[in-house]
């Protein structure tokens, strides 16, 4: 659903879907969800907290828990350095003058929640805990041992869900916080670099706003975080991200995940913020006062140069602001010949790929010339050979892939009836959705398309291997549809996908679905409809049904996704006027397939 | 007929060039429908077979078409109808007293057919400009055109009473139309197609049927041309057809 009502925003007609919001849909199906969760507290509580040797009070406890689960896992003032060192310091205006404070309430306004407020459960909690038998129970029956392991086992898997949410700040913080109890923990250092890689790629395109929260909503000691990403400029931030990356990356050289993003972020550096080595310093002494840096710099381009004393007679003295920090980020690294030479070869992919687009601009019609060429001036992004590729896949009405086989994850079905008071239609969503699946087997049979299907619904009591392989697909597609920039991007999972690769023999994902809708005929039309009918009786047929039957709206959503790249191969899409009819569906689905198969 | 062959050239270059970038895909791999149409129209503008008028009385028209897929929501179709109508020959005063004559049409023509961009040809609405080739042989009464000739130039009696030589008489008019209807398919073979037509009769002698003059074959042309338009005006097609 996500994934395309709100990341691929299908243009929908003007009813039907859009006289719903998707919240009053959410309100509407969950309409006594608060009254669902106090009789899921009252039994959990007696049938089976009470039943285990916990101390009993404790439940109370867990609503302070929920109060501030929005919260990072502890409060320690975030110490800066933490990505610098000795040679640069951020400028003061970057962070933030005083913390905002934590303005946690358990009393709010719980009319539109699905769940009651953390006061009300609080309040029934100790309710129940009047005259309840507490003897023998303890706070930790198993050992405070085995909690540390079971609430750090959690709190990975924390990290890993917001890197996938794209939460960058808060992944980026309670990693750091995590950093103080596992320094050479590689999963961290992947969630470290994985948020810092992302926010470059969404800062770049001027759209870090979609993945830090605003300053004024940040509480806590993350306020200091979210300034930071927030106050640094791109090339800083990005040139930053590439420092800290690299260095995990000489801590885990044979890591993908890292080595991966690190040529990403070279990249971006140079391909968008136009960075070159010039504009780096090898050495910098630096002496702090207060805000302003003594800095001894050599002349800019003084790197390229052997001679250490050329280099010295070069050298000139000059005093600068913090603000000049982003010459001397690479101070150290530039030392490297490994960094160097890969600083190096991106420039010279940026020089070969303009002259590659260049030829590939001539192959284009006129036309088409100029449309590229006008986008060019908003988007820099299509200095990417793939950006290019990607768009004139798009122009063209169908294309011939080539692909002999796909892997088909959880299609989706949802029917609606907008003229009734239970819109969802939950039977009706059911079986369509398995008639949709022998469809989809049907075409794919029909087109010779060799096709897997991980579907939910076949899980059964020992399926826990395909369960893993579900909240895998699951999460990946998650991370996927969260990525909403047009751009090349290494998704967090890009690893983690593997095995399923390798064991379907397939890097194609296909993620499909239909949504279907009634809604009332009667609209702006219904006067040319009369008119058209009391003019001529052979209109009659076509007024009679509009007056009776109802409208009907459907669409119909393909994509297909390379699982090794993260790029969107093909998309499929149609809104239309008209039923969820096997003919309309057996007409997209072929059609999609087709394009696919052939070569 | 210099026109039509532009006309087809304009298409199939068009065809070409969609052709060039798409994929086909058809309904389920099937490009081709063969199907058997019926045109009525009511019969309030122009007297249907039976010579009857108004409403409720149908002009019928029986076709048989031929629709190939050619890109992904485009299509062309060819088709040959046949219909019979009557008409007046007289346009002006005496005419509530002139017999219904026949007039026996064949049309030949051929559409584009251009499906919404969301929807895959052949399935879904669509809209359509075609063009038809309608060959009319008409009947003639010689003895109403001898007595209006005769009448027409009754100031002049010093010429020979007129005698028509034809029977019958065969014109030929071009015609455009815009189909715009919708399309659904059963058991993934069956079409049934739906649409509605507007279209227009090309006459050099429209005009001359307004009067009576001099040249006969002109006006009698002229008319048949004026029922041809109100017939071709607009209409309501229904066909069924086969997918292969």
């Amino acid at each position: 659903m996500d994934l395309y009502l709100e990341k691929d925003k299908i243009s929908r007609e003007s009813k039907g879907f859009k006289s719903a919001s998707l919240n009053e849909i959410v309100y509407k199906t969950h309409y006594r969800s608060r009254e669902m969760e106090n009789e899921a507290d009252e039994k959990g509580f007696v049938d089976y907290f009470s039943k285990t040797n916990y101390d009993l009070n404790q439940a109370i406890e867990i609503y302070d828990v929920l109060q501030y689960a929005y919260l990072p896992f502890d409060e320690l003032a975030f110490n800066h350095t933490f990505l610098t060192d000795s040679l640069f310091a951020f400028p003061s205006k970057y962070l933030p003058t005083a913390i905002n404070p934590i303005r946690a309430r358990d009393d709010y306004d719980d009319e539109n929640s699905t769940h009651p407020n953390i006061k009300k459960r609080r309040e029934q909690m100790q309710e129940r805990l009047t005259n309840i038998d507490n003897k023998g129970k303890l706070i930790n029956p198993f050992g405070e041992d085995y909690f540390i392991a079971i609430r750090d086992m959690a709190r990975f898997e924390c990290l890993r869900l917001y890197v996938i949410e794209h939460n960058y700040a808060m992944s980026f913080y309670n990693a750091w916080l995590m950093k103080k109890d596992y320094p050479n923990n590689l999963f961290l250092d992947q969630v470290l670099s994985g948020s810092l890689y992302g926010m470059v790629k969404y800062k770049n395109r001027d759209n870090i706003g979609d993945v830090i929260p605003s300053e004024k909503k940040s509480e806590g000691e993350i306020h200091a975080v979210v300034s930071l990403f927030k106050n640094l400029k791109k090339n800083e931030l990005n040139a930053l991200a590439l420092r800290y990356v690299w260095k995990a990356h000489q801590k885990y050289p044979n890591d993908n995940y890292l080595n991966n993003i690190k040529d990403d972020l070279f990249k971006e550096l140079v391909w968008r913020n136009k960075a070159k080595l010039s504009m780096f310093s090898n050495i910098a002494q630096i002496h702090k006062a207060g805000d302003t840096l003594i800095i001894e710099t050599p002349k800019t381009d003084s790197i390229q140069k052997q001679s250490s004393k050329v280099r010295n007679i070069e050298k000139k003295k000059k005093t600068q602001t913090v603000d000049e920090f982003y010459s001397y980020i690479f101070a150290n690294l530039l030392k490297d010949k490994d960094f160097l030479n890969t600083f190096k070869q991106t420039v010279e992919e940026l020089e070969n790929s303009k002259h590659k687009n260049k030829e590939e601009l001539t192959k284009l019609s006129k036309e088409e010339q100029e449309e590229y060429t006008g986008e060019e001036e908003e988007d820099e992004d299509l200095y990417s050979e793939a950006d290019l590729v990607y768009t004139r896949k798009e122009k063209n009405w169908g294309c011939k892939l080539g692909i002999d086989s796909i892997l088909l994850y959880n299609p989706f079905y949802m029917k609606f009836d907008f003229r009734s008071t239970q819109k969802l239609k939950f039977f009706d969503t059911e079986s369509s959705q398995l008639n949709f699946i022998q469809l989809l087997k049907k075409n794919a049979k029909k087109v010779g398309l060799s096709m897997e299907i991980v579907v939910p619904s076949e899980f059964n009591a020992n399926g826990t291997t395909l369960y893993n392989k579900h909240l895998l697909l699951n999460d990946w597609t998650d991370e996927f549809s969260n990525w909403d920039l047009n751009c090349e991007k290494v998704l967090f999972l890009s690893e983690e996908i593997k095995p399923i690769i390798n064991e379907y023999q397939t890097k194609y994902l296909n993620i499909t679905g239909v949504i279907s809708a009634k809604i009332s005929s009667i609209d702006n039309r219904a006067f040319s409809m009369l008119l058209y009918g009391a003019l001529s009786p052979v209109m009659w047929p076509f007024t009679i049904q509009y007056f009776t039957r109802p409208a009907f709206q459907t669409i119909y959503y393909n994509k297909l996704i390379n699982m090794e790249t993260g790029d969107t191969e093909y998309i499929n899409s149609s809104a239309i006027e008209m039923s969820d009819n096997k003919a309309y569906l057996n007409s997209r689905i072929y059609d999609t397939f087709n394009q696919i198969k052939t070569k | 007929m210099k026109k039509i062959f532009t006309i087809i050239i304009i298409i199939s270059l068009l065809f070409l060039t969609n052709a060039s970038h798409s994929q086909v895909s058809g309904f389920m791999g099937k490009k081709n429908i063969l199907k058997l149409g019926l045109f009525m129209k009511s019969s309030f503008v122009m007297p249907n077979r039976n010579g009857e008028s108004g409403y409720f009385s149908f002009n019928d028209k029986y076709s048989i078409e031929f629709e190939r897929v050619l890109t992904r929501n485009k299509s062309i179709q060819i088709h040959a109808s046949s219909f019979e109508t009557y008409y007046k020959m007289l346009g002006y005063s005496d005419n509530t007293t002139s017999p219904l004559l026949k007039m026996s049409c064949k049309s030949y023509g051929g559409d584009f057919v251009m499906y919404r961009s969301s929807h895959i040809a052949p399935l879904g609405a669509y809209t359509s400009v075609g063009f038809d080739v309608i060959v009319s042989t008409a009947d003639v009464n010689i003895d109403e055109i001898n007595r209006n000739y005769s009448y027409y130039n009754y100031e002049d009696q010093s010429q020979s009473k007129y005698s028509y030589p034809y029977k019958e008489i065969i014109t030929t008019h071009m015609g455009l139309n815009m189909k715009s209807g919708v399309k659904q398919i059963f058991f993934n073979s069956l079409s049934i197609d739906f649409n509605f037509q507007l279209g227009v009769i090309f006459s050099e002698n429209m005009t001359g049927g307004a009067e009576f003059k001099d040249n006969v074959e002109d006006y009698i042309k002229g008319r048949i041309g004026n029922r041809l338009w109100g017939h071709y005006l607009w209409g309501v097609n229904c066909s069924v057809g086969y997918l292969f």
